[in-house]
């Protein structure tokens, strides 16, 4: 279906001109996707009709409106990193939100920001810095989304620890509905301010998300408040070195260690303890052991042969059942009963401080690493791409269940060659607010350019998506179309539900619901 | 390598938007953290690196075909490589060196822009790329007392490029340059109206044939002028001559060096000696040519092979250009020679510093983008406080020049020489 | 079958009334909101009557009150609009587990804070409670109303303490939200390890967040887990005493920046005598005894390091209040702080705290930010004077909430319930001041009574998508028709 020129017209005169393509290049950049192959067989999914970019939410909402009016799906991202953006058949428009890119407040008293779409997580975190703040960045990298990530995907990162998830970050948010009409959640729809995303009455930012987003299935958000939290750090975090070996020097207060244990039950008995003892800024799994040679490397052949070192020499078991841990304290005092308490939680639960890492340089490393997020992504560079699986979100048990799982699985495609021998964990992930619940996601790496990679990998993750079922583990971290009809009837089929909401909310089925749910169910299930 | 053979790189991309950005630990404010000026110009993804590496795939695979649109996608870019060092802080990818095989590919394919024709048609007929007669290609030099290479040996010949060489507000900087050299001793020599283009702004928009023939011409003549140095006040110049000229594989007998490199040499032994105080706040902007495009070209042949089951490696192993080996602390450690002048910095410096605006052809094919990159830049310079922006390019500081005269934005200009000069 | 045969079918005859005294019970409530009988009284004990009741509530169409703690009831959700069956949960008393390690407690409708946190003693933990809740009092029913709690760092999501729940749709249909929807029975995921501590989800969608706050029109609980935290081993409470509200709010800011303080609130000095005193005059010499203003922040340490936990912050509170010009003591004018702390540690004595002074009180509340607090209140009792209502009997109690991010503001307005001209001015006062703190920018996101009305003329967007969600899960309105917007 090509856009007719009348309608393709009503949306120039929303945008205008200039911010509104329907060029073959144009559509080509939008349509090619990370995991795409796993969509099309190709790196490009399908073109979109269009792709527009509107400034502001009154744009937004005339371009939905007409959408509506005239029969067209759309579907709307801001950095928009992963199939989950692209449009799910022929006949959509794109709407990329990268000109809505304002920090409308930072309130510091009250520890929240206001923020459009296209502000990425490293933009919010050095302005709130500076007023001794910080948010909530997620493990894929802060050059993220903070209102896609807190309104529409996920939201895991190990700060999760201080900073929780992105779900439960979110306050007001401003919503264009797939009607068109303007939805302010919360305080923001009484007209009192970003503070609160709850009520009157029940809370809508339970049809805005759940665990997950609706991946642009529910409409276009286009502003949202967004809890900060304590930065106990200096105001500006210099980098010192020279890439990969670049650090960010460690403030007085805080204190970096990677931790080992001498079985997954101590770990995870030890970070039982470790949240119920409200210490720690950030914590997690950063460096699964199969990660470990990545952290200060340039490039994969660079890995490679660390790894192969580090293996041969025996190194790995004791990043086996290894996490790291900053702590982060607004006191001398504090930061010193957050080490004895550390001490002792080591000492109850067999652990130990990895030597190898103490290293100050190397230290500095994981601390720039992991304050700004900037390095998970790395598991592209090794094989080409990565797929994660497992990684329900839950009690830090089960999340610990999962790891080993993963491991389990994986071996056998390991054997047969099919994906990166990683070591065989990967398993990357923690446990938020105190340890309240967390999550372990087993990543492989392979090379999609290869047939019989691109195969066992589907394999893996069909498999481990299977086991989670079976094994009671929660819904699996993977995004794929589908999920809902899929896990659904696994879990009280709230598929159903979440059927009848699109329904509701979208009674002309406008916004792309290629990775929420159809409005029918599909014949076969 | 072919645009054909960095497919293989090109699917790899994740579209993480890295190339956008700062890398992530360097991002120090909200309102200066982009990297790549033709994103924030386009603002579709196609104006990004990784949007231009999905085009090269989309056109070797057959999916587009040639438009007004894919021409302008591919040269509304300053070819800075900003993107490059973003994008290789977590991957083994080359996404400025698909860029430039894909202008490559544009005109092999006689997809070129008029703006970029003129350029060429210069560059045959007169050895620049200005559209000036050679015949004036000296007169920059008029009355110097300096020796001609052609005539006389000289242990350094400095290389003023076309931009110097023709750009009558910018010769004093060029002058300055020789006299200081002189001062400290060096033993001099110009080429004058023999001078050729380095052919460097012809590499970035495509044009092989052209760059090689007068990188060899330039290689063949310095080193039968038995030459030890080639110093050059054109950080333009002295990218193509550190990133390009190796590419063709022809043996440099001589050093190359910038002409703050060589200032810093000659403060650092004593030949020069900033007394005079100059009392200034200043930033300085990094060209881009002088910082991470300066690092030297790394040839690779070799094949991709898999270890750890699907890991892939290149083999031999692929040394990356990271952008980290620029000339980023010789201009400062001049600037900060001199008594009396203070030097703060931007928030996007050295191997991540925002372009001038001027290189990769856009100057010519799209002025008003130029200069608004110039106007960012004077707003980050503003934003620190200086009375001055200092650079040491003349491709920088004609497109600084002319966005300053367009806004009026109150802050001087200058070149490293001129400060220099002042406080000898 | 009569409709009580039906119902009595269903839950036993033991367990339906429609006794005049009965159905009294239940029409009315301390609030203002009129008057209305119900039918019957329906208490069910398990989940499979709830659902059979609200199935029969379906074909039937009769409306149902789902009410879980017992009375006195304060917000008028409890009364039913429009007739039909209350149907009261309270026999569903099972505290069903208690999982010590991930600190979690799954209970039933008609678990009382008291019995729950008595049942947490003995495993080392509490669960944070809001304001000294009434005796009878239920844990679920608090949570639903999203009570705000008295220790704010652990209110990371204004959700919380409320994690999964299982739920009897209007519909009829039994759900389970949050990560207990599966996969697999609730056995299957506490032998995985799981232990229903996610509330988030299932999927794309948080169903939890749809049923809280919703004054039982979605659905009925029949089963909730509650984040629980550990009982501290070694308490340290302090009062911040100050006549300015203002002096307090800048030292609350920061303490709740640097993490500091378990139980952290500020109550005026009617409120505190109040929870203090047990009688009118008692409370009256307290209160002219107390500053006005008082924060509470009580510090605290665990079973790790108690000692350690509370000397550290203290110190830092200390240092705090020091750069602020504040003095944290441990008693003022008397009032120690131990005792407080005790007070607001339990469930209220009787009688219910609210109800000391007159007998009555009628409760103004809604969210706004911590600094916004002073203008709300020079509002309040600008218009108390007005309504010739002694400011000195207000009570007002400022709960910062979401780790700060908001903060509760709450007035509590005494009244005689017995002198029909007192009620007449405070009913007055009631709805005036509620509109004009509203019109101020108080949010009233928990609108109960006749704040519906208000919340949702200002917010219409907010009640049409209400609708809609009304509609898939009650789409037959038998649910508390008449509350919220439907």
């Amino acid at each position: 279906m090509t856009l007719h020129r009348n309608v393709y017209q009503v949306l120039a005169d929303i945008v205008g001109h200039e911010n509104i393509s329907d060029e073959p290049v144009i559509l080509d950049t939008y349509a090619f996707q990370w995991l795409a192959e796993t969509i099309s067989g190709t790196k490009f999914c399908t073109r979109p009709e269009a792709v527009l970019l509107p400034g502001s939410v009154e744009e937004v909402q005339a371009i939905i409106k007409a959408c509506n009016r005239y029969g067209i799906r759309y579907k709307a991202f801001s950095t928009g990193w992963g199939p989950w953006n692209t449009v799910g058949g022929e006949g959509v428009i794109q709407i990329d939100l990268r000109r809505m890119n304002r920090i409308i407040e930072i309130d510091e008293k009250n520890m929240y920001a206001v923020v459009e779409p296209y502000v990425i997580g490293s933009q919010l975190q050095v302005e709130a810095m500076k007023r001794g703040l910080n948010c909530h960045l997620i493990g894929a990298g802060a050059n993220t989304s903070i209102l896609a990530s807190a309104t529409s995907m996920a939201g895991y990162g190990l700060s999760g620890i201080f900073t929780g998830y992105s779900n439960c970050n979110v306050l007001a948010v401003e919503w264009v509905l797939p009607n068109g009409e303007i939805l302010r959640l919360g305080s923001l729809g009484s007209g009192d301010g970003w503070f609160c995303g709850d009520g009157p009455g029940p809370s809508l930012r339970g049809v805005m998300r759940g665990m997950i987003g609706a991946l642009g299935g529910i409409g276009v958000f286009t502003k949202c408040g967004i809890k900060l939290y304590p930065w106990y750090g200096p105001p500006t975090t210099p980098i010192e070195g020279i890439h990969p070996l670049d650090g960010m020097p460690i403030p007085e207060n805080f204190r970096v260690h990677s931790l080992t244990f001498p079985s997954w039950e101590a770990l995870a008995d030890a970070v039982y303890r470790i949240g119920e003892a409200e210490i720690g800024y950030v914590m997690g799994r950063a460096l699964p052991p199969g990660l470990i040679p990545a952290l200060n490397v340039g490039s994969a052949s660079e890995y490679a042969q660390m790894l192969q070192l580090v293996s041969t020499e025996g190194m790995m078991d004791e990043f086996k059942y290894a996490i790291q841990i900053f702590l982060g304290a607004n006191s001398a005092r504090e930061l010193e009963y957050q080490e004895r308490a550390l001490e002792e939680i080591l000492s109850e639960s067999g652990g130990k401080i990895i030597l190898m890492l103490e290293e100050q340089s190397v230290k500095n490393i994981l601390f720039r690493h992991l304050i700004k997020s900037e390095g998970i992504s790395r598991v592209f560079q090794l094989a080409g791409t990565f797929a994660t699986s497992l990684g329900a979100g839950t009690s830090w048990d089960a999340a610990v269940a999962s790891g080993k799982l993963g491991e389990q699985l994986k071996r056998k495609y390991i054997e047969r060659g099919a994906i990166a021998d990683d070591g065989g964990d990967l398993a990357w992930g923690g446990a938020y607010q105190h340890c309240r619940f967390g999550h372990l996601e087993e990543i492989i790496m392979y090379d999609f350019q290869d047939a019989d990679s691109l195969k066992g990998a589907d394999e893996y993750v069909e498999e481990s998506a299977q086991a989670t079922i079976e094994k009671s583990l929660g819904q699996p971290i993977s995004i794929v179309r589908g999920m809902a009809e899929h896990f659904g009837p696994t879990s009280c089929d709230y598929h159903i539900w979440m059927r009848r909401i699109k329904k509701a909310f979208d009674p002309n089925i406008a916004a792309d619901p290629s990775f929420y749910i159809e409005a029918e169910q599909p014949p076969g299930k | 390598m072919t645009l054909q053979d960095y497919r293989n790189d090109i699917q790899r991309c994740s579209r993480c938007s890295l190339c956008k950005w700062l890398p992530l630990a360097q991002i120090k404010s909200w309102r200066f953290a982009n990297a790549c000026p033709s994103m924030v110009w386009g603002n579709f993804h196609a104006y990004s690196a990784g949007g231009r590496m999905i085009a090269a795939l989309a056109l070797l695979d057959g999916r587009i075909d040639y438009t007004d649109k894919l021409v302008e996608i591919v040269y509304q870019c300053q070819m800075g490589g900003a993107c490059d060092v973003s994008c290789k802080v977590n991957r083994d990818l080359d996404p400025l060196e698909v860029m430039l095989e894909l202008r490559a590919k544009c005109v092999e394919d006689g997809q070129v822009l008029p703006a970029h024709m003129v350029m060429i048609e210069s560059l045959r007929s007169d050895d620049n790329v200005l559209g000036e007669l050679k015949a004036e290609r000296g007169k920059w030099a008029e009355g110097l007392d300096v020796k001609d290479i052609a005539k006389e040996k000289a242990d350094v010949l400095y290389f003023a490029g076309c931009r110097y060489s023709f750009d009558q507000d910018l010769w004093k900087i060029a002058r300055d340059t020789i006299s200081l050299l002189k001062t400290a001793g060096v033993d001099i020599g110009i080429s004058g109206k023999e001078e050729a283009c380095c052919g460097g702004r012809a590499f970035e928009i495509g044009y092989r044939g052209e760059f090689t023939k007068y990188a060899e011409h330039n290689i063949e003549t310095w080193n039968a002028a038995d030459v030890r140095t080639v110093v050059t006040s054109c950080s333009d110049c002295y990218g193509a001559l550190k990133f390009h000229y190796p590419r063709i594989g022809k043996e440099m007998n001589f050093e190359v060096l910038h002409i703050t490199e060589y200032l810093d040499r000659l403060i650092k032994v004593g030949r020069l000696k900033p007394t005079k105080k100059v009392p200034l706040q200043v930033t300085y902007h990094d060209p881009c040519h002088l910082g991470r495009l300066s690092e030297p070209y790394i040839p690779w042949e070799g094949v991709e092979r898999k270890v750890l089951g699907q890991v892939v490696i290149k083999d031999p192993p692929k040394e990356y250009r990271r952008g980290t080996n620029g000339i980023y602390q010789p201009p400062r450690d001049v600037l900060r020679s001199i008594r009396g002048l203070e030097l703060v910095e931007m928030e996007r410096i050295k191997e991540y510093a925002w372009c001038c605006g001027a290189g990769g052809g856009v100057k010519e094919a799209y002025p008003e983008f130029a200069l608004w990159t110039a106007d960012e830049r004077v707003e980050e310079a503003k934003a620190t406080g200086a009375e001055a922006l200092v650079t040491s390019c003349p491709w920088c500081e004609r497109n600084f020049r002319d966005a300053l005269e367009r806004s009026g934005a109150k802050i001087k200009l200058y070149d490293v020489v001129e400060l220099l000069l002042e406080a000898l | 079958m009569s409709e009580k045969e039906e119902l009595v079918a269903i839950v036993g005859d033991k367990n339906v009334f429609d006794t005049p005294e009965a159905l009294e019970a239940y029409s009315r409530d301390e609030s203002f909101v009129r008057q209305m009988k119900p039918q019957f009284v329906a208490r069910p004990q398990n989940v499979d009557e709830v659902q059979q009741i609200v199935k029969w509530a379906n074909r039937t169409g009769t409306p149902l009150i789902p009410v879980s703690s017992g009375p006195p009831h304060f917000r008028g959700d409890t009364i039913p609009s429009l007739g039909g069956v209350v149907m009261d949960l309270s026999r569903m008393k099972r505290i069903i587990r208690i999982n010590r390690r991930n600190r979690v407690a799954m209970v039933e409708p008609g678990v009382t804070f008291a019995e729950l946190q008595s049942e947490l003693k003995k495993e080392g933990l509490r669960l944070p409670m809001p304001l000294c809740p009434r005796s009878s009092k239920s844990v679920i029913g608090s949570c639903l109303e999203r009570e705000p709690t008295i220790i704010p760092k652990y209110q990371w999501d204004i959700s919380d303490p409320l994690l999964c729940t299982e739920v009897v749709f209007g519909t009829g249909d039994l759900f389970r939200t949050g990560e207990a929807a599966g996969p697999g029975s609730l056995e299957d995921q506490w032998a995985s390890g799981q232990a229903q501590t996610n509330p988030m989800g299932p999927f794309q969608v948080d169903f939890f967040r749809l049923i809280q706050g919703a004054q039982g029109t979605m659905g009925v609980i029949t089963w909730a887990t509650v984040k629980c935290e550990l009982l501290p081993r070694l308490q340290k409470p302090f009062l911040v005493a100050s006549q300015r509200l203002e002096d307090l709010l800048d030292f609350t800011y920061r303490l709740l920046w640097a993490r500091l303080g378990d139980e952290l609130l500020i109550l005026n000095n009617f409120n505190l005598a109040t929870i203090l005193a047990t009688d009118r005059d008692e409370i009256k010499a307290l209160r002219d005894t107390l500053p006005r203003w008082v924060l509470i922040v009580c510090v605290a340490g665990y079973e790790r390091l108690p000692q350690e936990r509370v000397e550290y912050q203290e110190k830092d509170v200390m240092d705090t209040a020091q750069r602020f010009g504040v003095t944290p003591v441990i008693a003022i004018q008397g009032v120690q702080g131990r005792n407080v702390l005790e007070a607001l540690s339990t469930v209220s004595a009787e009688p219910y705290w609210k109800l000391r002074y007159k007998g009555g009180c009628h409760d103004i509340f809604f969210l706004t930010t911590l600094e916004k607090t002073p203008e709300f209140i020079t509002c309040m009792y600008r218009m108390a004077a007005a309504a010739g209502h002694p400011s000195t009997d207000i009570g007002i109690y400022l709960q910062p909430q979401i780790q700060g991010r908001a903060c509760h503001c709450e007035f509590n307005l005494s009244c005689d319930p017995g002198n029909p001209k007192e009620v007449k001015k405070v009913k007055h006062l009631f709805f005036n001041a509620s509109k004009e703190l509203m019109e101020m920018g108080g949010f009233f996101s928990r609108p109960y009574g006749p704040w519906a009305e208000m919340a949702y003329s200002r917010d219409g967007q907010s009640a049409m998508a209400l609708r809609k969600v009304k509609g898939i899960f009650d789409p037959n309105n038998v649910m508390n028709p008449g509350k919220l917007c439907f």
